[in-house]
């Protein structure tokens, strides 16, 4: 759907660095409408606004109509789409916040938001389990129809993003920079998903680099679009506690997903639940709570314990009931069985190729989650 | 008056004969060498004139005259510092030597007479022999060191004065008795298996990696004893035949890396360090010395912290690689150094080095990771066929009392595997397995359906890298080996498989 002229000057305005919806309120309380601002470009030496140079620079000579029909084109080409706080499909949930994005650019097949997304968060560096548990209960979810927002960067967002795109469900990524730019790099793969399957979306400029100072921002979108916010495995510095901030101030509800613990870092998880934090292991019971209907036929039961794959010799058998216990290093398992180091190699070969083990970064191996 | 001397020189490890004339005529006192000398052998008018005058000698004066033949080769180095001496002291009428007219002298001089030691005095006198020399005089010093070559006299000394008294007969020399060479391959104290608790599977990868000749990576955190594996390694390596041992030391002899022994007994460990420069490391520089590739010869070069070295270092590695010698160019001529070693390497996970650990956070990102990896280059990368994950031992093996197997049983395997591939490979060109390639590895690593299968399905389900392929079929020929199988199965590849890390999909990903 192609702009409106209000739309255009919104735009105008807020796509220059460093303005945001605080300008719009400033130009509202001092009286002027923005088509005003756009055709007396003078009024913005107003001191209400509190402009700096280069921002007054960049909007005089940006109030142009071709010039900024020229740019919306350029976004176009680029499959990004613009949507501002006024437009239409703006979602309604981040409406409610004090200080929503001014204006949201927009990548992937997903133009209608919902009310049913649910984020999920957690540490970068995670632990095998943790990131094992948050893919799971991302899938889960997805799988009943609730959109799954996270911010692709590593560890829980990455897994939460694929967990979602596995079982065939909508999956949004929110951005720390612009739209197109593709960060962390590794997951280029992920980008194309989510953009096939649902939206990345950012009120970041296409172009904008990533910044530190963009990324807590960026979780006030997270936490705002869903209502609300799964906490996955996560230490006490992890950013995942900004976005759990945000939702405690959206008044958004706040889940711990306890699932994993042992391995990792849970520090963040154990705080929220002595906080009286929700917790959760199974993606029912954030269905119930809200009092949702899953949409599609949902396997909700959590997997079984795998059954013990037949065909597994007598060695290998051992080795399994081994690994049953946790994951352990060749050289461990190689002592703990007491036999030779080329019998354990073989046997673990073997085991891998049968896809009932999986070797794991440091000679370690564990049971194929 | 002439008076004609004989000694030689060097040119990489193949020595030349040198015919030293010294003529002395009436005149003002004058001193000339001609023949290509360098600096150090023009210098030898100071150290002769003093050694001289102070060994209660005369240095004639006169015009004198030093010519140095052949005339187109570069004489280099204070070797000749004797045979000068001798000239001088001939052509003054102060000796005569008429029972030695045909020796070699070989020495450097100090002011005070006394004669020291040279480097690269095995390969001369070797060389002096294969001409035929009966006789050759050399600092006491470097003694030992030629004490292994039958069928010459070797007359040491230790001072000029000595040497005037044997030329003249009124000392008898002590003419060095040939000692019988014995291989010391395991020595006490020396690295050994039986001292390195645990690493079963470290173990394990050393001993196919030796038995078949094939280069080792070391992957694993610091602390978890890459080091000290890396240096067991000679100890399982087959024991030196003397022509090997003479080989090498001739090397360590004109490197002036022998310290005082007489050959070399063990199989060399050079492990020089990251920031070595790739003359230090391939040879060259002024002189031509041989490089740590050469001085590895026979043995191990183990480049502790592989990623950290320069890429032009590592690249100047493959010539050795590929060759198993390195020509090293110098003022005239190319000199060409042996270089045929086993590479064993080591390097950190990750930046940072806890990849993968389970006790540590690995704080790296998956980029810095990829391009700390990709510091290897990957032709160098394409010669090491077994990649180790190492890690570190935990506190119940350090303290284990589980008695370890010792190097001289992993060594009995080892001869046994080498011994099958020598056979296998006789009037083919090649003797161990890491050298496979083209027709012969198709010929020798052929596999059932079964084992293909097997190959196969592990391509797709690890997702291995295709360069992968070959590797694991010579690594798997070699564990065949070692059974004593003939036919590579099942059990030889999945082993195989395990040590090829690198190949891995979720390294670095
Ligand atoms: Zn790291």
């Amino acid at each position: 759907m192609p702009l409106t002229t209000k739309e255009i000057y919104w735009y105008w305005l807020t796509s220059c660095p460093g303005v945001g919806i605080g300008s719009v309120f400033a130009a509202a309380d001092a009286g002027f409408s923005l088509e005003q601002l756009f055709y007396e470009p003078e009024l913005l030496d107003n001191s209400a606004f509190r402009f700096t140079p280069d921002m007054r620079k960049n909007l005089k000579e940006r109030a142009n109509i071709s010039r900024l029909l020229e740019e919306i084109e350029m976004h176009e080409r680029k499959g990004i789409r613009i949507c501002t706080a006024i437009s239409p499909e703006y979602p309604q949930m981040l409406k409610d916040l004090w200080r929503p994005p001014a204006t949201l650019y927009m990548k992937g097949r997903l133009t209608q938001f919902t009310e049913k997304s649910i984020a999920m968060v957690g540490s970068r560096h995670v632990s095998r389990k943790g990131a094992a548990a948050a893919k799971e209960f991302a899938g889960q979810l997805a799988e009943s129809g609730i959109t799954v927002v996270s911010g692709m960067a590593r560890g829980i967002d990455t897994q939460s993003h694929w967990g979602a795109l596995d079982a065939g469900g909508q999956t949004i990524a929110v951005l720390g920079c612009g739209v197109d730019v593709i960060y962390p790099q590794e997951n280029a793969d992920l980008y194309a998903a989510i953009c096939d399957n649902g939206a990345i979306i950012s009120e970041y400029l296409p172009g904008t680099e990533p910044k530190a100072q963009h990324f807590p921002l960026r979780n006030r979108i997270i936490a705002g679009l869903s209502q609300g916010t799964v906490l996955g495995e996560a230490g006490l510095r992890s950013g995942a506690n900004i976005t759990v901030n945000y939702a405690c101030d959206y008044n958004r509800d706040v889940f711990v997903l306890h699932r994993g613990d042992g391995d990792g870092n849970f520090e963040t998880v154990h705080k929220l639940l002595t906080m009286g934090a929700f917790e959760v292991t199974n993606a029912h019971e954030i269905l119930d709570y809200y009092g949702w209907n899953a949409e599609k036929t949902a396997k909700f039961e959590r997997k079984p314990a795998a059954e013990k794959p037949s065909g597994l010799d007598f060695f290998q058998e051992g080795i399994y009931n081994l690994l049953l216990k946790g994951d352990y290093s060749m050289q461990q398992m190689i002592e703990l069985l007491h036999q030779p180091a080329s019998k354990v190699s073989t046997a673990l070969t073997m085991m891998e190729l049968r896809g009932v083990v999986e070797r794991l970064p440091g000679n370690q191996f564990g049971l194929k989650l | 008056m002439l008076a004609s001397v004989y000694s030689g020189g060097l040119n990489g490890l193949e020595g030349y004969a040198v015919h030293i004339e010294v003529d002395c005529a009436a005149g003002l006192p004058y001193w000339e060498i001609v023949g290509l000398p360098d600096a150090a052998v023009k210098e030898s008018k100071e150290r002769v004139r003093a050694a001289l005058r102070n060994s209660g000698f005369e240095y004639p004066s006169g015009r004198i005259i030093v010519n140095m033949a052949p005339a187109d080769m570069r004489k280099e180095g204070p070797i000749y510092d004797l045979a000068i001496a001798v000239g001088v002291l001939k052509v003054s009428g102060q000796l005569e030597a008429g029972a030695y007219s045909e020796a070699l002298f070989f020495g450097e001089l100090a002011l005070n007479g006394e004669v020291r030691p040279l480097n690269g005095i095995l390969p001369m006198v070797i060389d002096a022999k294969e001409r035929g020399a009966q006789c050759v005089f050399l600092p006491m010093q470097n003694a030992q060191e030629a004490s292994y070559i039958e069928g010459i006299r070797i007359v040491p000394v230790s001072d000029l004065k000595q040497l005037a008294a044997i030329l003249s007969g009124t000392e008898q020399p002590q003419v060095v008795t040939p000692e019988t060479f014995r291989s010391l391959q395991v020595q006490e104290g020396m690295a050994d298996f039986k001292y390195i608790k645990g690493q079963a599977q470290a173990k394990r990868a050393m001993e196919i990696a030796v038995a078949g000749n094939h280069n080792i990576l070391l992957i694993g955190a610091p602390g978890a004893g890459k080091t000290m594996l890396a240096r067991a390694i000679p100890s399982i390596m087959p024991d030196l035949s003397f022509e090997e041992a003479l080989e090498i030391t001739k090397i360590h002899s004109v490197a002036g890396e022998l310290h005082g022994k007489a050959i070399v007994t063990t199989r060399p460990f050079r492990s020089p360090h990251h920031s070595a420069s790739a003359p230090a490391l391939i040879g060259g520089s002024a002189k031509a010395r041989p490089g740590e590739v050469s001085l590895a010869h026979g043995g191990v070069l183990f480049l502790d912290e592989l990623p950290e070295f320069k890429r032009e270092t590592l690249e100047a590695l493959r010539q050795p690689l590929e060759d198993g010698v390195v020509s090293v160019a110098r003022v005239n001529a190319k000199v060409e150094y042996p270089a045929d070693f086993m590479l064993a390497a080591s390097m950190n996970p990750c930046p940072c080095g806890y990849y993968g650990d389970p006790e540590r956070q690995c704080r790296c990102t998956p980029h810095q990771i990829s391009r700390y990896l990709a510091r290897i280059s990957s032709p160098l990368l394409d010669r090491i066929d077994l990649h180790l994950e190492v890690s570190r031992p935990t506190y119940q093996e350090l303290g284990s009392r589980a008695e370890e197997e010792s190097s001289e049983q992993v060594k009995k395997r080892v001869d046994a595997a080498r011994k099958i591939q020598l056979e296998r490979y006789a009037g083919k060109g090649i003797f161990s397995n890491s050298q496979l390639k083209g027709n012969l590895l198709m010929q020798y690593c052929a596999l059932q359906p079964s084992a293909q299968a097997l190959l196969k399905n592990a391509f797709e389900v690890m997702q291995l890298s295709a360069r992968a392929h070959n590797r694991i079929l010579m690594v798997a020929r070699t564990i065949a080996d070692l059974e004593g199988c003939e036919q590579i199965d099942e059990a030889h590849l999945a082993e195989a498989i395990q040590y090829r890390t690198l190949d891995r999909k979720y390294w670095g990903a």
